[in-house]
């Protein structure tokens, strides 16, 4: 037995994607670039049947053309407007739907009585696509913004409330036993062990959330929208634009790339104790 | 019975009196104690062996208030009592640091304790490690300084070394007869180990049938080698089997 070792290593070094095999610490540096291998090779492919004239403009613009497009757009603040536009609906929606889906799934996992009440109903609505609603959000809410931070709250609600909810009835019972025998009252033990043993389900439910929070965003830019990545690309269509419209695709790649960093660099800081696979 | 803490109390625990009178317990139709009764003085140590699956978590259980019983089950005399229990599982929080699983419950004014407790099983030095950051047999370290850093009255152990190899063990046996012998507490342990259980307390109970068949003292001075109890041994080996 070792008394008085050295101080605890990081334990959770990188918190890899799923199928990426596990990298030695030694040599990290050598598998970052290899990411960007094939997507460069893709462009620059694209870029030059472009360029040779092998590719219709009006099929697929060339990467140049669609960076051209970003930076006149972002020139005249055009796409700086669209973007914070679109950024404020996702983020009002994700707070919103998330919140409550948050709250629900804590309510449903630790209150019997609100599970019998509420889960049925929220598994019922849960069935129904989204698209299905967009009629009826028209005629309650208009085209204007409360519909569409309306459909992004309902569409992140979902994954929320079902992985907080997974994450509290998944928690050990016997650390909830163990609590009780210890002394803890039940508002101590629901924040230092329900609240923290949920944590990780709650994470991923976050992570989902921002992933079909751009899905709604785009459905709900669609229609009877005036700003936003979404109009500007529908607004493109109209005018055979598809520089604009592949900058508008790239842009919801790149949100998605940085949501989904977002919610990893949330993961190493709330879950420093998980062990890593 | 209660296992709520007491905030005000002894500074040093001076343990609890056990009485039980025809206690019965049961999972529905299977009956796993049956009219049974014992009785413990205050701060005494006791061991209680038994085949698998005889009733011994069972009963303590029904020490810890943790299942419902028939019968008079009476711990303490009227105060609340103070029980803190050693699972057969460590039952750490995985997300909390060593200090801060063993300070887990403990008064604000009484946190120094886990870090001494901490000490106390030799683990300074790591109080800032994760579970998963230890070793089995530090992981059960830290769950016997959380029981010990309480100040119980009444001390549950349920084979808490159980899952350790052979020279762990003699090394937790000589840390725990040294810990016991300080807090006082009225201390239960369940071994699967005879040899455990008669170093390390001074009256060994068998449970079987669901009632105590061997009620065994042990008389030797601490601390005992393996060779001070090798007829006792004998002698349990031989009712067990
Ligand atoms: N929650 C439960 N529901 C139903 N039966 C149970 C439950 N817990 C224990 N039992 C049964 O009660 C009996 C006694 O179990 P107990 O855990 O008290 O045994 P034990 O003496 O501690 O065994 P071991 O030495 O293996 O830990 C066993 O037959 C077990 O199957
Ligand atoms: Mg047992």
């Amino acid at each position: 037995m070792t008394v008085g070792a050295r101080s605890r290593e990081r334990a959770r070094p990188e918190v890899q994607a799923a199928g990426t095999p596990s990298r030695r610490p030694g040599r990290a540096w050598q598998g970052e670039w290899i990411r960007w291998l094939v997507p460069l090779l893709v462009v620059l492919g694209w870029q030059l049947a472009a360029s040779t004239g092998l590719l219709n403009p009006r099929v697929l613009p060339a990467p140049s053309a669609v960076i051209t497009a970003a930076w006149e757009l972002a020139r005249s603040g055009e796409l700086g407007r669209h973007f914070l536009i679109s950024l404020q609906r996702a983020g009002l929606g994700i707070l919103i739907g998330g919140g409550l889906g948050f709250t629900f799934g804590i309510l449903t996992g630790t209150f019997r009585a609100a599970n019998l009440l509420l889960d049925t109903t929220f598994q019922m609505i849960r069935t129904i696509p989204n698209l299905a609603l967009i009629p009826l959000v028209i005629l309650w809410f208009g085209i204007g913004e409360s519909g569409k931070v309306f459909l992004i709250a309902l569409a992140t609600f979902f994954p929320v409330y079902l992985n907080t909810l997974h994450g509290v009835t998944g928690i050990d019972p016997r650390l909830t036993e163990m609590a009780r025998v210890y002394g803890l009252s039940p508002l101590d033990t629901f924040r230092r062990v329900t609240l923290p043993g949920a944590l990780p389900g709650v994470l991923v439910g976050v992570r989902y959330a921002l992933g079909i929070s751009w899905l709604a965003l785009v459905v709900s830019e669609s229609f009877g929208a005036s700003s936003g990545i979404g109009f500007l690309a529908m607004d493109a269509r109209e005018f055979f634009r598809t520089d604009v419209i592949v900058l508008a695709i790239v842009i919801y790649a790149l949100i998605g790339k940085a949501a989904d960093a977002l919610v990893r660099t949330l993961e190493r800081r709330l879950l420093p104790w998980q062990v890593s696979a | 019975m209660s296992a709520a803490p007491v905030l005000t109390g002894p500074l040093t625990a001076t343990g609890v009196p056990i009485e039980l009178r025809d206690l019965s317990a049961a999972y529905g139709e299977r009956v796993i104690l049956q009219d049974l009764t014992l009785s413990i003085a205050a701060g005494e140590r006791v061991a209680l062996v038994g085949a698998s699956g005889g009733g011994k978590t069972t009963l303590l259980r029904a020490l810890a208030g943790l299942t419902s019983t028939q019968g008079t089950l009476r711990i303490g005399t009227g105060a609340p009592v103070r029980t803190r229990v050693m699972f057969q599982e460590d039952r750490l929080l995985p997300w909390l640091g060593a200090l801060d699983n063993v300070a887990l419950g403990l008064p604000r004014p009484d946190r120094f304790r886990a870090a001494r407790a901490l000490r106390d099983v030799g683990l300074a030095g790591r109080e800032r490690a994760y579970p998963h950051e230890l070793s089995g047999g530090q992981r059960q370290r830290v769950a016997l300084a959380r029981a010990l850093a309480h100040r119980p009255d009444l001390l549950l152990l349920d084979e808490p070394f159980g899952a350790l190899d052979a020279l762990t063990r003699a090394d937790m046996h000589a840390l725990l007869d040294t810990l016991l012998t300080d807090t006082g507490a009225t201390t239960l342990l369940i071994t699967h180990d005879l040899e455990e259980a008669l170093k390390l307390t001074d009256r060994v109970l068998l449970l079987a049938d669901g009632q105590i068949r061997e009620d065994l003292t042990v008389a030797l001075p601490h601390p005992r080698r393996r060779t001070d109890v090798e007829d006792l041994r004998a002698h349990l080996e031989r009712l067990l089997h």
